[in-house]
């Protein structure tokens, strides 16, 4: 078809989104018709990581997803970390931890490193940073990333 | 932006097949797409038609039969397959070859038979299945044929699949006590770059001497290779650290490496010489554990 209508429940919220265009893509979708404008496209070749969001749970490049594969699924972007007024640890880690300079890559990094501490609460360095290899940071060094993840993994005392 | 194209989403496998064998050129099956959507961004390919096959679940999973024959869905993502306790356990060349390719995004939605199909001389994954010696199932309006992992590619990311025709299953023989397989890749960055040079090497061993051995290079081209000739010095003799050199420095001569802007020929031929003996060690080694870890 050349386009379609989908149901995505972004954030815990369902949306439906007609006449979906066939080369759509999730980044796309998100930013232009869902106004959730946290998540970026740095490069729309899958390099950079800055479009990630979790698709069903997993970190994924949305600018390699077309918004009609989405359809059905669940998708949380940097705007569904929080709980009401209250960050998400990773949220807070990073802001303590000094590791948002321009904040360009900010949104893919929290959703990466969410990704990694619902399956590895206790990550060591070299995981961290594997699990981040993904996403590129032209600002910090990266190095106040990783304190930030291993901040927030220590603290997090229930999964979120 | 993506270029214009319909979507089609066949339910199964006889329907995809059939809508491809129609459709012929101008449809290209869709996976993963962490390949096939930047070659339609860059404009290097503008198929009318993208055939979602990821509704084909029984092109999903990894499974292990009775004789120790383990069976790998095409479109199984590379993350299932690092997640896959039969993979963890029976496959640790794949293992070495996972934690590699990409990062966690794209190995989140790429596919080990999409890897395969895309035919990239560096692709890692058909490295570790030349080295493993894998045979592809292959689903076409006519039925089913089954063909050797080598015989797939026909040149610079081109397959032997007829139009209509899809890969869907990967078979793997199972692990004879005395075999073990290891793959290492080498990259300037930490990750995320395609190998300048990845070594795959599986053994048959039986008492520290070497009864068979597969060798396989990822390299600049134009088709993921084995090394024969390094075979041949390994096949039959003692193992040891001498044997392993000599065994590096005749793949090295018969790799077939051009130089290009990532890399002049003679560096990665010198990559061979020195990734080759590391990567049988450590085959040789996990060889000599097979028969101990449960396999």
């Amino acid at each position: 078809m050349k386009e379609k209508s989908i149901t995505l429940r972004i954030n815990g919220e369902n949306h439906v989104f007609n006449h979906v265009p066939a080369p759509k893509t999730l980044v796309d979708l998100l930013r232009d018709d869902a106004g959730f404008m946290g998540t970026k496209e740095g490069c729309g070749e899958g390099d950079c990581g800055a479009c990630t969001v979790l698709l069903d749970g997993e970190p994924v490049n949305s600018c390699l997803v077309l918004a009609a594969e989405a359809d059905g699924k669940e998708v949380l972007t940097v705007e569904g970390l929080k709980r009401e007024w209250e960050l998400h640890p990773l949220q807070e880690a990073f802001i303590e931890k000094g590791a948002v300079q321009c904040g360009y890559c900010t949104p893919g990094m929290l959703l990466a490193a969410k990704a990694l501490l619902d399956e590895n609460p206790s990550p060591t360095e070299t995981e961290i940073r594997s699990a981040i290899a993904g996403n590129l940071c032209r600002c910090t060094g990266y190095v106040r990333i990783v304190q930030a993840i291993q901040k927030a993994a220590a603290n997090s005392s229930r999964p979120r | 932006m993506l270029p214009d194209f319909e979507l089609l989403e066949p339910r199964d496998l006889r329907e995809a097949v059939a809508i491809l064998a129609e459709l012929g050129g101008r449809a290209r099956p869709l996976a993963g797409g962490t390949d096939l959507l930047v070659e339609m961004r860059e404009g290097r390919t503008r198929p009318g038609y993208l055939v979602d096959i990821k509704r084909l679940e029984e092109l999903k999973g990894v499974t292990v039969s009775d004789d120790g024959a383990i069976v790998i869905g095409a479109l199984t993502t590379l993350r299932a397959l690092e997640r896959s306790a039969i993979v963890r356990e029976k496959l640790p060349i794949l293992c070495d070859a996972l934690s590699q390719m990409g990062s966690a995004q794209i190995r989140s939605r790429g596919t080990i038979g999409g890897n395969l199909c895309n035919a990239h001389a560096s692709a890692d994954g058909t490295a570790v299945l030349l080295a493993l010696g894998a045979r592809l199932r292959l689903r076409g309006v006519d039925g089913s044929r089954e063909i050797a992992v080598e015989e797939l590619f026909s040149g610079t990311h081109k397959t032997i699949l007829r139009a209509g025709e899809i890969l869907t299953h990967i078979h793997l023989s199972p692990g004879s006590p005395g075999s073990g397989g290891a793959y290492a890749k080498f990259t300037v960055r930490n990750a995320m770059d395609p190998a300048l040079v990845g070594v795959g090497v599986f053994l048959q061993t039986d008492g520290g001497i070497c009864r068979a051995a597969r060798i396989a290079l990822a390299t600049t081209g134009p088709k993921p290779q084995r090394a024969m000739r390094a075979e041949e010095v390994l096949g039959g003799q003692r193992l040891g650290d001498e044997l392993f050199a000599q065994a590096g420095e005749a793949a090295a001569k018969e790799a077939n490496v051009t130089s290009n802007w990532r890399a002049p020929e003679d560096y990665s031929r010198h990559l061979i010489t020195v990734m080759l003996p590391e990567v049988a060690r450590e085959a040789w080694k996990r060889a000599g554990n097979h028969g101990r870890n449960g396999r």
